[in-house]
């Protein structure tokens, strides 16, 4: 791994919960190489959501350094991070996060809107077309399916072309089939786009679908089951 | 992103997130509106009571200018002074004295304030009296008039006698209506009034005895009534003379009507202050509906610069509309209820849409929302995008950050100076004008 888009050396995360401090993390290295696709999976409360939070500056660790694309999270402010995550990364959640006031579009617009660009709707129009939503675009995500609510959220979190996607278990919320459609959506433009992906599932068939594989139990890395067969 | 570009994403955010109506927003709505409500009214009152005193200013004095003198008439030279500046004057002594019925069941005494008049008197309107007759014929041959309140208390009616002092007097008639009532409700005793020459032998009017003279002046068309005001003080300032003019014909009135509505502005305030605590409980309740929306704003990387903006912007809109309705219904209720309310009040009243009681209102509203929806507001700040991941929220901090909490002080100290400085105004509009001649 020559150049790693994310490098975790020696993370910590503990957080302070109604029974006192919890270790959640308990020295966590890894690296992810540009272009290069992660899985991470685990029984749950293992500490996958909280990893994939702390690559994408959504939480602070409270021992050693997250570092994306060569900047270290750790030194940056809320302002900084949130501007960061919008140049650099898009975040795909369990259960979808659309704002519920908004338009598929609108919702598609809004890091491009937030980026500045002008051309923000068109290019959101696009996105949505991309994922096969084009004719949802004045849709509100109450009158849609959660997979078609999954695609608008994918097509918000490419729309910016981020170097970074971050995907907590996406087809958690659906069923087979529309999970299904979504990984292969989600691999497609992923492909198309090249982005660096983080993977958070704990179906392991979702996770073969990575060039690589990381296990986590208790806070800790359990294996690095495989290298990419490619 | 520069303060402009962030204004204009977060006023498109905040234009969406109205989407759902002003459904959510009644409680926030009713509170502030009321509050400013309150307040625009008491305002409107007592504009429209300032400006009646200010067009009846002249008529409420008894003419255009007034010099009065306490214990003593106004000396042949004063005469002299007034007689040659005035194309009319009007001698008048007002006091306080017994109005004395010797009955059947033995007497009968009550407190009266008198005023006795000569027969330029009233300059200005007209005296009513019950039974309707000029006021020449009733106070002619030792006849006499007096307020029905006291003619009720001592059980007199037309042509029965009493006595002032040590003279006996007729009751002709009883006085309905005294144009130069500047007392309005407000003096110390029911009225008599009786011609001055009938009182000689009354011994109520020897020096010694408390009694005070006005002397009303009907002053040609063009006199420049602040060259006039200069010259009486130079004329009187020794001999204690005071001057009054049309300009603020009843300043007691007008002190009254500002300290009472003063007052009610207070009152308004604090029902404004407890709906702001409702505005700030709204605000509150909307913002905690509103955490995995910031959460995800967050997360698409709006910083909290867009986020405060987004929901200050949405509170802002709704703070409009609300001091809106509230400036509505103060302005329209005084006049809808303008007839009913002069024929209360003891006081002329001009009801129109007066500008600045309105213009004090909104900003009253205005800081008051400002103040209890700023903390609320700055909370959004605090809301950090792993909230979308777990439930559980950050440990909240107690105060807002520093810039926060100073700007809240500051809008306090501007709402408390705004109230300071406009009763002040109030306050002095009748103030100088009630120009005592002593410096
Ligand atoms: N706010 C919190 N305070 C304390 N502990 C937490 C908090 N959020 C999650 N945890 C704990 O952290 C551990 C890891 O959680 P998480 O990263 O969500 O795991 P996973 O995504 O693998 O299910 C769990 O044991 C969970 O109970
Ligand atoms: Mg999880």
């Amino acid at each position: 791994m020559t150049d790693p888009v994310l490098s975790l050396k020696d993370v910590h995360l503990a957080l302070d919960g109604n029974a006192g401090r919890v270790e959640i993390l308990h020295g966590i290295t890894l690296d992810v190489a540009k272009g290069s696709s992660l899985g991470l999976i685990g029984p749950s409360g293992s500490g996958k959501s909280s990893l994939l939070m702390l690559m994408g500056g959504l939480e602070r660790a409270t021992g050693g350094s997250v570092t994306a694309l060569g900047q270290e999270l750790g030194a940056m402010g809320e302002d900084g991070l949130a501007r960061f995550r919008r140049d650099h990364m898009g975040v795909v959640f369990q259960s979808f996060h659309l704002i519920p006031t908004m338009t598929a579009l609108e919702n598609v617009a809004t890091p491009l809107e937030l980026a500045g660009h002008r051309d923000a709707f068109d290019r959101a129009a696009a996105e949505l077309e991309a994922v096969g939503l084009g004719h949802r675009a004045d849709h509100y995500p109450a009158q849609m399916s959660g997979g078609e609510q999954q695609r608008v959220a994918l097509a918000r979190a490419l729309a910016p072309r981020p170097a970074i996607l971050l995907a907590d278990e996406p087809t958690g919320n659906l069923d087979e089939a529309n999970g299904g459609a979504i990984m292969d959506l989600l691999f497609g433009l992923r492909d198309r786009h090249g982005a660096t992906l983080v993977l958070v599932t704990h179906a392991p068939s979702l996770a073969a679908r990575c060039d690589n594989v990381v296990r986590l139990r208790d806070g800790r890395v359990d294996d690095v089951a495989r290298e990419a067969a490619e | 992103m520069s303060l402009a570009t962030d204004t204009a994403s977060a006023a498109r955010f905040a234009r969406r997130e109205l989407r759902g109506g002003l459904r959510g927003f009644r409680i926030f709505l009713a509170c502030l509106a009321l509050g400013v409500a309150a307040i625009a009214g008491i305002g409107m009152v007592r504009a429209s009571i300032q400006m009646g005193l200010e067009e009846k200013g002249a008529e409420l004095l008894g003419g255009d200018a007034e010099v009065r003198f306490t214990y003593r008439f106004a000396e042949a030279e004063e005469r002299a002074w007034m007689a040659a500046r005035a194309t009319k004057v009007s001698e008048i002594t007002d006091f306080r004295s017994m109005v004395v019925v010797d009955g059947p069941e033995g007497t009968e005494r009550a407190l009266t304030q008198i005023k006795s008049v000569d027969t330029a008197y009233p300059l200005l309107g007209a005296v009513t009296l019950a039974p309707d007759m000029p006021l020449d014929q009733a106070l002619a041959d030792h006849g006499a008039v007096m307020a029905p309140v006291l003619a009720d208390r001592l059980g007199l009616e037309p042509g029965d006698n009493f006595r002032l002092g040590t003279q006996d007097f007729t009751l002709s008639a009883l006085l309905m209506v005294e144009p130069d009532n500047a007392g309005g409700g407000f003096s110390l005793g029911p009225r008599t009034l009786v011609r001055t020459d009938a009182l000689t032998d009354s011994g109520l009017l020897q020096p010694g005895t408390l009694f005070e003279t006005h002397y009303r002046l009907q002053l040609p068309a063009d006199t420049n009534l602040d060259t006039l005001e200069t010259e009486a003080r130079a004329r009187f300032t020794e001999t204690g003379g005071r001057w009054r003019d049309a300009r603020n014909g009843a300043p007691g009135i007008g002190r009254f009507v500002d300290r009472l509505s003063n007052f009610l502005i207070l009152v308004g305030l604090s029902g404004l202050a407890v709906g702001g605590v409702g505005v700030s409980a709204a605000v509150r309740a909307y913002l905690a509906t509103k955490t995995s929306v910031i959460a995800t704003l967050r997360t698409l990387g709006a910083t909290r610069r867009v986020i405060f903006l987004t929901y200050f912007l949405q509170i802002g809109v709704l703070s409009l509309v609300g001091i809106t309705i509230g400036l509505a219904l103060g302005a329209i209720v005084p006049l809808a209820l303008a007839p009913l309310l002069q024929s209360q009040l003891p006081v002329p009243a001009v009801f129109a849409l007066h500008a600045q009681p309105l213009a004090e209102a909104a900003l009253y509203g205005a800081l008051t929302a400002l103040i209890f929806t700023l903390w609320p507001l700055a909370r959004t700040e605090d809301i950090r995008p792993a909230t979308l991941f777990r439930d559980a929220m950050g440990g909240a901090r107690l105060l807002p950050h520093w810039p926060y909490v100073a700007t809240t002080l500051l809008l306090t100290a501007a709402l408390l100076g705004a109230a300071a400085l406009f009763s002040d105004f109030s306050g002095s509009r009748s103030g100088p004008r009630a120009g005592s001649l002593r410096p």
